[in-house]
């Protein structure tokens, strides 16, 4: 008797081919319009060059570089404490720091002007005592950043930390391990793949951010205008046609493609835990 | 294979079919308005939002057949979604430029002026650093424009520039104290409604639409030239909708609706 019948096996194949081909070329046709546009019009290699379109990556790295940090250093106790704690309404706590990754990002905009604004909750006593006001800084640009993006982050760490081994930490302790060093040198390795991939993710919505910052941040060359916003504008301008945001949109894949292929080389083992 | 092709083939046939039969119908239940039936998208300017919705349901209510999409946005940006191929019937511009680009493209017929706007300055009611139009080039004034190529910003920088003529340095100083350029005339009127800015650029319909939340400063007229709305059908063969739609935009009927949102005649 087999195991396998040979029909059942040509199903499979043709499911594969059928709608993984399908899928692929969906997948493959929109950047294959890219490329084609940036060949075919001379004045996107030339617009890539301008000083807009460096000022709005530069913009762009160093915002989503620091939101990602800060959505390390503020996510990573949280993010433990759920994965080893168990409370009543811990659903609850889950789900609101998931929350921002349901929300349309304009509803984060909202969200961060009726509390950070000139009106806002924190932002009308803030601007009177101090004269601290976040909207239309670079500040704003991380802040909306960061609560997009820290979810993505906090979910991958939250899972990471869930399939370590707590036995492995409880014998640290025993041969005298401080909480701290047993974190620093037990978990955060195991969990190490999960973690990378958990920053690549956050990363990644960083640098995409548009709506919350469009709301929260505005637009201007050089301080809040990131690279999305840049490609939005870029496409409001009719005298550059469609080339302005074509090679926006091409330099902003490369630095994408070129960081997810470096955590990609750089990440172990990452078929089995990470990426999840 | 082959049976799963005759299957589809009925399918096929059968859609069409009743798609036929539903368009006669149409049709035919309309039959005093000359069976004027379908649909069309109608690109129009952020700051004809309000007219326009307006229009769209009474020119809905007289034809009963038709059904009109609104697709509002800055002019600018619906002009590169035409010209990217964007299904639009019907294009209404709050300048000449953008609706030259579609023109330009091949695509905009018999461009129409419609209706007129002005811009003014609007600041939140409540904040009292911006008093006068020369105000806006103050030392720390938060001001808001529309971005450089929508209508709005356009119009705006232009009447800075007129103002720097008469008084050298101003479009320096005003420009300096731009905080954000925005993607059309409502964020921009948000951001001020909002408190976020000191200041911002709109059409005088945008500032009577938010009512009390601002205040309204006009700009010296020898500053500004009206803001002019083209509307025209867009694509080589225009449907009868699209045509009709424009055409009643320019008939007395829907004139009257722009004048009551505050667009003056052209």
């Amino acid at each position: 008797m087999q195991l396998r019948s040979p029909r059942a096996d040509i199903v499979a194949l043709a499911l594969l081919v059928g709608l993984g081909g399908i899928f692929a070329v969906y997948f493959i046709l929109p950047f294959a319009g890219l490329g084609e546009r940036a060949i075919s019009d001379g004045r996107v290699w030339e617009l890539t060059r301008s000083s807009e379109v460096r000022a709005a990556l530069v913009l762009s790295l160093w915002t989503s570089v620091l939101a990602t940090l800060l959505a390390i250093v503020l996510g990573t106790p949280i993010a433990y404490w759920l994965s080893r704690s168990s409370f009543p309404g811990r659903s609850i706590v889950d789900a609101l720091i998931d929350l921002p990754i349901v929300l349309p990002p304009t509803v984060a905009g909202v969200a961060l002007l009726t509390a950070f604004g000139t009106r806002g909750l924190v932002g009308e006593p803030l601007d009177e005592l101090t004269g601290i006001r976040f909207t239309f800084t670079s500040t704003a640009v991380v802040m909306a950043q960061l609560l997009v993006a820290a979810p993505f982050y906090v979910r991958a760490a939250r899972a990471g930390f869930t399939s370590v081994d707590p036995q492995l930490e409880r014998v640290a302790y025993t041969l005298g391990a401080s909480r701290v060093e047993t974190f620093v040198r037990i978990t955060l390795p195991q969990a190490r793949a999960a973690l990378t991939a958990g920053i690549v993710l956050c990363w990644a919505r960083a640098m995409g951010e548009l709506g919350a910052t469009l709301i929260f941040a505005g637009s201007l060359e050089g301080k809040t205008r990131t690279m999305p916003l840049a490609i939005v504008d870029a496409f409001e301008r009719t005298s550059l046609g469609l080339s302005g945001a074509v090679s926006l949109s091409i330099i902003l894949l490369v630095v994408a493609a070129v960081v997810l292929v470096f955590f990609r080389a750089v990440t172990p083992d990452d078929r089995g835990s990470a990426w999840r | 294979m082959m049976r799963l092709r005759r299957h589809s083939l009925a399918l096929v046939v059968g859609l069409l079919s009743v798609a036929v039969v539903s368009c006669g119908d149409d049709g035919s239940s309309d039959a005093n308005e000359g069976a004027l039936a379908g649909n069309v998208v109608v690109s129009a300017a952020s700051s004809l939002t309000d007219a326009f919705t307006e229009l769209a349901e009474t020119f809905e209510g007289i034809h009963e057949g038709v059904s009109i999409e609104l697709n509002f946005g800055s002019s600018s940006s619906l002009a590169s979604q035409i010209v990217e191929g964007a299904p639009a019937g019907v294009f209404a511009s709050a300048n000449q430029a953008q609706m030259q680009v579609v023109a330009d493209a091949g695509l905009a017929n018999d461009p129409r002026v419609f209706a007129q706007n002005r811009i003014v300055v609007v600041t939140p009611a409540d904040n009292e650093t911006v008093q006068t139009f020369a105000d806006i080039a103050a030392d720390g004034v938060r001001l808001v424009l529309a971005g450089a190529e929508v209508p709005v910003g356009d119009y705006a920088r232009q009447a800075i520039a007129a103002a720097d003529a008469a008084e050298p340095g101003f479009e320096e100083a005003a420009l300096a104290n731009l905080v954000s350029e925005e993607a059309n005339v409502r964020a921009v009127l948000t951001k001020v409604e909002l408190g976020e800015a000191d200041a911002g650029v709109v059409y005088e319909t945008d500032a009577a639409i938010s009512g009390d939340a601002v205040r309204v400063i006009p700009i010296p007229s020898e500053y500004v030239s009206p803001a002019v709305y083209p509307i025209a059908t867009v694509g080589e063969d225009p449907s009868e909708v699209a045509r009709a739609f424009v055409a009643y935009v320019l008939s007395p009927e829907g004139q009257a609706i722009l004048a009551k949102y505050g667009f003056s005649a052209p």
